[in-house]
């Protein structure tokens, strides 16, 4: 930590809305709706988060404050300014303000638990920025409940299956040893309706009587 | 302050049971072939979930209870409990699923469940429910995809049709513990494994809690 050094963070003063101008080439995106949230969010804890400019007024962080800030009709914004940075850093720093927040994740579980609380405590959840839809594919289906299942009281019985992986090289050969193997006459007492199974049987009553 | 007497447990539909495991069990995964899921509900939410159903490898864990038919026994594969339910929760909940299972299903005489002592734990739960464990195993029936980082058994990995290159990735470390728990207690008389102690867990240097290592 560089405890001498200043940082923009340190001092923070409002600013009337009209000195503040957005980055031109801003890449990050803010549709009506997410600027709605963040209006509401102002509405109900007001202003957290400073919008970061440079000595000129131009934002390098806090675009979407702004504009949530005029839909509300504020005349005045709380701001931190960014003081001795290079272009490449004001460029840089526009883009790793969005980026590195969006690179963090979430517990999903303690989320979800979070949000459920939130819920039980009458808050408005919708305020932390997660739609409805979201948080019911976060929450668990309460109404969940089934019948018993039917688990069979059965034995497995005599007839079994066994499957087996050929290289489609290996097929021809095999279906065409079960033919012959076939031809060779009916299949009695082998208490088996399966005619691949008593082919491959006799096969391997062969192949084993001359190992 | 909720306690394990608090909650209850009931069957639930298994696609709720299963979106609850895909995101709250650790391996994030479901077993497709699980027959009935038990919710564990917590002041009227769903907040857990077991899933049971034959095991991967029928065939060759049946035998450990010599004259089991071939419904006589089913696997507890998967096991998911939020943070929010209270201390204890795990072993009461088995306790009543077991009773749910016995009146339900009296065909099923005992219980297995593998504790996966490579990535979760060493199953402390199975011991305090009443499990004895009958095989500490270094498998190489779990493997990693080096690419994917997904931990994949090899009966899986069979039915993917990749067996080949399943087994050029790394084993993963650590050790698989077998547990069963009779229904039918006289069943125990029939199991042709031994019951290994509880002290041969770290004898083996198999512990493991919470996914860490536990030393002896």
């Amino acid at each position: 930590m560089e405890n001498g050094r200043s940082w923009p963070a340190d001092k923070v003063e409002r600013r009337k809305i009209s000195s503040i101008v957005p980055y031109a080439r801003n890449s990050r995106t803010h549709s009506d709706e997410q600027v709605a949230q963040i209006a509401s969010s102002i509405k109900e804890w007001g202003f957290t988060n400073p919008i970061l400019v440079d000595i000129d007024g131009e934002i390098i962080a806090g675009h979407g404050r702004l504009l949530a800030a005029q839909k509300l009709g504020l005349d005045e914004v709380p701001c931190i300014t960014a003081v001795g940075w290079s272009e490449a850093q004001k460029k840089a720093y526009v883009i790793a303000d969005n980026k590195l927040a969006i690179n963090a994740g979430w517990d999903v579980e303690l989320l979800r638990i979070e949000l459920d609380e939130l819920t039980d405590l009458n808050f408005d959840v919708n305020l932390t920025g997660f739609s409805d839809d979201e948080i019911l594919n976060l929450s668990f289906d309460d109404d969940a409940e089934a019948e018993m299942p039917s688990l069979a009281d059965e034995d497995q019985g005599p007839m079994q299956q066994i499957t087996f992986t050929l290289h489609k090289d290996q097929i021809e050969q095999v279906e065409s040893a079960l033919q012959a193997s076939k031809a060779l006459g009916p299949f009695v007492d082998t208490e088996n309706d399966n005619s691949n199974g008593n082919a491959l049987a006799r096969i391997c009553e062969t192949f084993n009587g001359l190992s | 302050m909720a306690s394990a007497k608090d909650i209850i447990v009931k069957p639930i539909k298994a696609s709720a049971a299963n979106k609850l495991t895909k995101q709250i069990h650790y391996s994030g995964k479901v077993v497709p072939n699980s027959q009935l899921h038990l919710g564990v509900y917590l002041n009227g939410k769903l907040e857990g979930v077991m899933q049971f159903g034959p095991p991967i490898n029928k065939k060759g864990t049946i035998n450990i209870v010599s004259g089991t038919k071939w419904s006589g026994m089913i696997e507890l594969n998967r096991m998911a409990f939020s943070e929010r339910l209270p201390r204890n929760s795990e072993s009461r909940a088995m306790s009543v699923a077991f009773k749910i299972l016995k009146k339900n299903y009296p065909h099923i005489e005992w219980i297995v469940s593998f504790s996966d002592a490579t990535q979760c734990g060493d199953g402390t739960i199975y011991r305090a429910a009443g499990f004895v464990l009958t095989d500490i195993r270094k498998s190489d029936a779990l493997r990693k995809n080096p690419e994917t980082g997904e931990v994949m058994h090899v009966i899986q990995a069979h039915h993917k049709m990749i067996s080949k290159e399943f087994r050029t990735w790394e084993p993963t470390e650590g050790y698989q513990l077998r547990y069963v728990y009779f229904l039918n207690p006289k069943a125990k008389d029939r199991l042709t494994v031994p019951i290994l102690p509880f002290s041969k867990i770290d004898e083996m240097g198999a512990g493991m809690y919470k996914g860490e290592k536990r030393d002896k």
